[in-house]
């Protein structure tokens, strides 16, 4: 799965542990979603769109 | 949409070397002080100390070696390497909880067993009481999957227990065969839990790196 999540968190000046406090998860959880290397679950998807504003389609696009 | 801003810098990850020092210093120490604590038995054993020396041993060596736990995870290195959720610090707690009084339920058994010689109920409840702490832990781990809101500290603990299992599933069948037909020497049974546990705490690691 692909994301948006470090373009996202650059637009708004956020490091990943102010991303993490947002979603209630640790640094190293945003950094294992955002790098790709764990796909999020359907909630904590919703969540993360929750934060930035946005729909999910928007921020995960399936890996090509 | 500014593709060009960079968000601001991260803390690179525990380089594996550092990692694999942390785990060769514990691993150091933990052998030295079983090889002091043999030498010790060993030494009580030849002048027939008694048992009140024998405990006394028994119990100095188990304080070193929570000692030993506590200064290690109190590391840096480790420090970065454990889960920093609620749930992680309460589960650590609720472990060490259980391995004072692990510690205490088997000097008591002990001394019950190697002073007073206690057979039938009374034996039995000598057992129980060392592998209640035991159970505690295993408890203590699935209040842990309860409790964890954090997905991916979960999933990496949950991997790390499966492998834990596997290979301790593994070992067992294996070893028990062997046992079975090829005379291998017999392997205590409460063994298991401390074999699962190393396991686990070695695929926490290798997981963890993986996520990050």
């Amino acid at each position: 799965m692909n994301n948006r999540l470090r373009e996202l968190r650059a637009e708004r000046g956020w490091s990943q542990a102010d991303l993490g406090d947002r979603l209630g998860v640790s640094r190293q959880s945003v950094n294992a979603i955002e790098t790709g290397k764990y796909d999020p679950s359907l909630p904590l998807a919703f969540r993360i769109a929750g934060v930035f504003g946005q729909p999910i389609e928007a921020i995960f696009q399936p890996a090509p | 949409m500014a593709p060009d801003l960079a968000p601001p810098a991260e803390p690179p990850p525990v380089p594996l070397g550092r990692i694999l020092f942390a785990f060769a210093r514990l691993l150091l120490v933990t052998a030295a002080l079983v090889l002091a604590f043999w030498a010790v038995m060993r030494w009580l054993n030849e002048r027939h100390a008694g048992v009140g020396a024998v405990m006394a041993a028994t119990a100095v060596y188990c304080a070193m070696v929570m000692g030993l736990v506590l200064v290690w995870s109190r590391g840096r290195t480790v420090r970065a390497l454990m889960s920093p959720s609620q749930a992680a610090r309460r589960y650590r707690k609720r472990i060490l909880t259980a391995m004072v009084f692990y510690i205490a339920a088997l000097l008591i058994a002990l001394d019950a067993k190697l002073q007073f010689n206690v057979s039938g109920i009374l034996a039995s409840a000598a057992a129980l009481l060392v592998a209640a702490p035991v159970i505690g832990m295993i408890a203590a781990k699935a209040l842990y999957f309860r409790e964890e809101t954090d997905e991916v500290e979960r999933a990496v603990m949950v991997e790390s227990s499966m492998w834990g299992v596997g290979v301790v599933m593994a070992f067992a069948s294996a070893w028990g065969f062997l046992e079975l037909l090829a005379a291998a020497p017999h392997l205590p049974l409460w063994l298991l839990f401390p074999g699962w546990a190393v396991v686990v705490s070695i695929a926490n690691v290798i997981v963890r790196r993986r996520l990050r």
